[in-house]
């Protein structure tokens, strides 16, 4: 199986700071992946290289080579656009706008110009359907979704991010301010989903790691 | 003296000190009400001033603050607000953020005057566009430009984080976060810009009182190069007459209506300001 990510000594520093020194490994596609450390050891930092979510940080310097799909994503060619719907990131505190669930669910899709408008409801069907979300939002899909719970919420973050149809999915804590039953329905999301996605999971919580990860990633703190 | 006592002292001191400046406000709002009230009449708003305005109304004046104000403000606000997005979501260094702040800071605070003679001088006399409401507007746009920014800044920079960096995740493109994100959720403060900057053109005299206006011979701007009465010279003017109390009641009158004007926008501007916040408190 070849690999859906591989990073060759990756070196990311903030100005002065060294945030990730040397750091090489191989993700298998269609694997969840969780990477457990300390605070600061730069976990969030390494998942945002991926999607290249720091490009826009001041002082931000990286060295190195990170290949998704065999594709070098920091070379100059890349369209950076179409690499962030490729590789999706959910958060660690869910993010919906003010907004109804429905629109909430299609705000990236609707960039989407090779979606037509006619297969919206059926894609936010869909997704939903994917996060477990469904039964519970399927009458009040026209309601903000700052009124679901933050379950759900994030929940509703994750259907948005499957929505654009992401091919690798980086998830940083994203059950750290949920409480157990989300928590646990986020974790047999995680499995369900690893059947046609790579998955990347950060996680404080080694027993959630050694639970839903098929492979483990320790990083520790630049001395 | 105690502590508690001192505590006391300086609470009474505080109160006496908020209570006089709130009544200032009130005082002023009663003088200009009180004095005006003999001019006002059924066609004050709707008729054009007659006798040297000494009588009549402030139809035409009105007319011309209004239309110097919405052209500044329509000059203004595309400059102001491309050059807070800029800022904001294109510009990486820190140090040059820092820059644009400070300036726009410094810009609010340079003297009326000022704007009034750079502004004829530049488009006046190098632009060619004279004495007229054309150089007025753009006088008036350069000065609410400020305003402007720094209102459209703090609206922008209220917005969480995470909306943005939901919008860059999801793989939006700058012009689509900005179009789809940061616009629209920032919308309550740039219309509160808009607002205070009215209100200020609204206000503003000296800038354009030599570039502009005038008093008489013209009612309304036919063409680009017109200059145009207004509220604050038809004030000014009328209050030089001060041995005639019809002049002078005219003056206050045509004071309280720009009063009424400037005071109701701003109102809206906080009440906007207000909704503002409780949203990006969501």
């Amino acid at each position: 199986m070849r690999p859906a990510i591989q990073i060759k000594n990756l070196n990311v520093t903030y100005g002065s700071i060294k945030v990730i020194d040397d750091f090489s490994c191989e993700v298998k596609e269609n694997s969840v992946t969780a990477i457990i450390g300390p605070s600061g050891c730069g976990k969030s930092t390494l998942l945002r290289c991926l999607c290249r979510m720091n490009d826009h940080i001041e002082n931000f310097h990286l060295t190195g080579k990170v290949l998704v799909k065999g594709e070098d994503i920091y070379h100059p060619d890349v369209d950076v656009y179409k690499l962030r719907k490729r590789v999706g990131l959910i958060y660690q505190k869910p993010c919906v706008f003010p907004k109804s669930i429905f629109q909430n669910v299609l705000f990236g899709v609707k960039h989407m110009k090779e979606i037509d408008k006619k297969d919206y409801s059926a894609i936010a069907e869909r997704v939903l359907k994917e996060v477990n979300l469904w039964e519970e939002v399927k009458d009040r899909l026209n309601n903000l979704a700052t009124t679901l719970s933050m379950g759900q919420q994030q929940r509703l973050a994750m259907a948005r991010t499957l929505a654009v149809e992401p091919e690798i999915l980086l998830m940083d804590e994203p059950t750290s301010s949920l409480d157990p039953e989300s928590t646990a329905i986020i974790e047999s999301l995680i499995q369900k989903l690893k059947t046609h996605r790579t998955l990347l999971l950060v996680t404080h919580q080694p027993k959630q790691a050694e639970k839903v990860s098929d492979n483990l990633i320790f990083c520790n703190i630049i001395k | 003296m105690s502590a508690s006592t001192f505590e006391k002292v300086m609470l009474i001191v505080l109160s006496i000190l908020t209570l006089l400046i709130s009544s200032l406000l009130l005082v002023i709002l009663a003088t200009v009400f009180i004095k005006g009230l003999p001019a006002l009449h059924s066609g004050f708003l709707t008729e054009a001033s007659k006798d040297f305005g000494r009588a009549g109304g402030i139809f035409y004046q009105m007319v011309g603050t209004l239309i110097l104000m919405s052209g500044a403000v329509l000059v203004s606000l595309p400059v102001a607000l491309g050059s807070v997005i800029y800022q904001t979501q294109y510009l990486k260094s820190k140090k040059a953020k820092e820059f644009c702040r400070q300036s726009a800071q410094m810009l609010n605070a340079t003297p009326t005057i000022l704007f009034g003679l750079v502004g004829y001088l530049f488009f006046g006399v190098y632009l060619e566009t004279g004495v007229s409401w054309v150089t007025g507007s753009l006088i008036l746009a350069v000065m609410i430009l400020p305003t402007l920014q720094i209102s459209i800044r703090e609206a922008i920079e209220a917005l969480p984080e995470q909306y943005k960096d939901t919008g860059m995740s999801l793989g939006l493109s700058q012009w689509n976060q900005i179009k789809t994100i940061i616009l629209p959720q920032s919308y309550y403060g740039i219309i509160t810009g808009v607002l205070l900057g009215l209100a200020r053109a609204a206000g503003e005299t000296a800038a354009i009182m030599f570039a502009a206006t005038t008093f008489s011979g013209v009612q309304f701007p036919e063409s680009f190069s017109d200059p145009i009465p207004t509220l604050q010279t038809h004030m000014l003017v009328l209050t030089q007459e001060a041995a005639n109390p019809h002049a002078i009641a005219q003056a206050w009158g045509a004071g309280g209506v720009l009063l009424a004007l400037v005071f109701f926008m701003t109102f809206i501007a906080w009440i906007l300001r207000s909704k503002l916040k409780m949203e990006s408190e969501l």
